[in-house]
């Protein structure tokens, strides 16, 4: 077992741990946990067989197993992206709504002070 | 003037951001017609804007952070309906807007003839706009003919009137400058009758610096691709 190895393995387990923990306290579905575990299986295969990504390479007539994994990386994360943004955008329509609740009941009517051409202080 | 004034009213909504140095001369302007009932939305400011508005007699709502202009708009809408408006205006806080166009705007609502009257800066009058943000608006204006096949010259002036009808239908999504674009949207999904209406929008240094550029054009495009995917 080489360096990289060494690290990622620890590090892929970690993160698998992480992802169970969420399902079972019902953090994430099912199917978005079986999805990573999928990716973290794959990820932990290749890094200790990057042969196999060289197979899957030549196979699809690209060549070098790590041209796959960029071409892969490429493709996965604009939607991974997207998702990403589309989640904040909806975190922070959650907030907006919050802040409209509480500006529309603290709604406050003024006085009369400046009405009549008194520029005092309004500017 | 009663607050509660419960009597067909017509409501005029003042977003204002960072607008202390020129949302009282606003003010000023609209009382001076003593018609409508004024509802100001402070979208977070960090400057005393809540505090000059609060030396009027009109409503002033405070957003805790600063949301966008869009959410402070629908902010606007829900109170002015849920006090019982009739109509409502929607009316910038930094001057660009005159007060003598809102009895334009509410005219076709008020005959029954329309839901929804937007103002156009190409058919009314322009004072001082630079020819870029002129460019940069009929480029906006071809895209939204082009998206929701309205056939308007003015795709984003922000002084509009709603009845109440059609300000019940439309409910804005977008917080910060898409709004323009998704009002005009809902207005061709929900087959909302409208018209535009000539109006005059006033260019300054202080206006030209908050308004919209071509990368917030661009800005405003994503928002409504990522407005459509979210939850």
């Amino acid at each position: 077992m080489n360096l990289f190895q060494l690290v990622v393995l620890p590090t892929i387990l970690v993160i698998a741990s992480l992802d169970l923990r969420s399902l079972i306290l019902g953090r994430i579905s099912q199917a978005t946990w079986l999805a990573r575990l999928i990716c973290w299986v794959v990820a932990t295969v290749l890094v200790f067989n990057p042969a196999i990504a060289t197979r899957i390479s030549s196979s699809l007539g690209i060549g070098r197993g790590a041209d796959f994994v960029i071409y892969v990386f490429m493709l996965v994360s604009p939607i991974v992206w997207f998702r990403t943004q589309t989640q904040l955008h909806s975190i922070r329509s959650q907030v907006v709504d919050l802040a409209r609740v509480e500006a529309i009941r603290g709604a406050k009517f003024g006085t009369e002070a400046s009405v009549h051409g008194d520029r005092n202080g309004d500017t | 003037m009663d607050p509660m004034k419960s009597e067909r009213a017509a409501w005029v909504i003042v977003p204002a951001f960072n607008e202390a140095a020129r949302v009282g001369d606003c003010l000023r302007n609209l009382l001076r017609e003593n018609r409508y009932q004024i509802v100001v939305i402070d979208d977070g400011s960090s400057d005393e804007t809540a505090d000059v508005v609060q030396r009027f007699p009109v409503w002033c709502l405070t957003h805790p952070i600063n949301c966008g202009q869009g959410a402070a708009i629908r902010t606007g809408i829900d109170f002015a309906l849920a006090k019982g408006a009739e109509f409502i205006v929607t009316f910038d806080a930094d001057g660009q807007h005159d007060t003598d166009d809102i009895e334009q705007l509410l005219e076709p609502l008020k005959e029954g003839q329309q839901d929804v009257a937007l103002g156009t800066r190409f058919l009314g009058r322009t004072i001082g706009m630079p020819a870029s943000r002129q460019w940069l608006l009929r480029v906006a204006t071809v895209f939204t003919r082009l998206t929701t096949g309205l056939k308007l010259t003015d795709s984003h002036n922000g002084l509009r009137a709603f009845s109440r009808h059609a300000a019940s239908r439309i409910t804005i999504r977008q917080p910060r400058m898409a709004h323009a674009s998704e009002i005009l949207h809902q207005v061709k999904r929900h087959r909302l009758r409208y018209v535009e209406v000539p109006v005059t929008i006033r260019y300054t240094k202080e206006t030209l610096k908050k308004g919209q550029s071509a990368l917030d054009a661009a800005r405003i495009g994503s928002e409504l691709i990522l407005g459509r995917f979210a939850k």
